[in-house]
């Protein structure tokens, strides 16, 4: 098997276990974005038969990560302008104050 | 050999996002790992996706996990510590390739897909890894 898949398998599984151990919502940012990477690591070998079916699925995953992000991001904002915290046990329900 | 000192790197530098306390660090290592995977973007010789990770990926992505990690708690311990590694982690590296480069060249190994079976088990694999981390996510909260 090639190595770019084992690591990208590998860097998926350490980004989902660090969503599953975090309580910190800016942890979560990180660990969702750590998986992104491994996904670009596993798409990798693709550039031996597909150069241009890779370029595409580079552009998705790009357009992908830049909405997680904003959501993401815009989510950390609200939570913390109205808690004080990055937290997740600080959202209850969607009324926080 | 290069090929694998990169993907040696983006995996370190994983290892490093997982397991550093700091989120700053955190992001900073992540922002490596990712640079890591764009240069063996770059040595499989894809330029255009080598682009796209590193000027929009890195440049606008990485930019915002960062200077969201910075600006909502960064914790800012073991800022020496962390700097030594990464200084001795450069100069290994300087080291290395200054090695390589006096090397004579080799010539690049082609990598292969395999078939389209690993790949589909692959995915699912990881459809039920993050079903069982979901499930106990859902369990402790």
């Amino acid at each position: 098997m090639n190595p770019a898949v084992v690591v990208g398998f590998i860097l998926i599984l350490l980004g989902l276990y660090n969503i599953a151990v975090t309580r910190n919502l800016v942890r979560v940012l990180i660990a969702l974005e750590l998986v992104t990477v491994g996904a670009f690591a596993a798409l990798a070998p693709l550039a031996a038969n597909n150069p241009s079916l890779l370029f595409y699925g580079v552009l998705i995953l790009v357009m992908i990560s830049v909405s997680e992000v904003s959501i993401l991001a815009a989510l950390i904002y609200r939570n913390y302008t109205l808690t004080k915290a990055t937290d997740i046990s600080a959202v209850t329900s969607g009324r926080e104050v | 050999m290069i090929d694998l000192l990169l993907l040696s790197a983006a995996l370190f530098f994983g290892l490093l996002t997982v397991y550093s306390r700091d989120n700053v660090y955190s992001a900073v290592s992540l922002a490596s790992a990712a640079g890591a995977v764009g240069a063996y973007y770059a040595y499989l010789a894809q330029f255009a996706s080598a682009f796209l990770i590193f000027v929009i990926y890195i440049g606008a992505v990485m930019l915002l996990v960062i200077i969201t990690a910075a600006m909502y708690g960064g914790v800012q311990r073991w800022g020496g510590r962390y700097f030594l590694a990464a200084t001795l982690l450069f100069l290994a590296a300087a080291a290395l390739g200054a090695l390589l480069w006096g090397a004579p060249p080799a010539k690049p190994m082609p990598v292969q897909l395999g078939d389209l079976l690993t790949a589909v088990i692959m995915l699912i694999g990881v459809a039920a890894v993050s079903l069982l981390v979901s499930i106990e996510v859902s369990k402790r909260t």
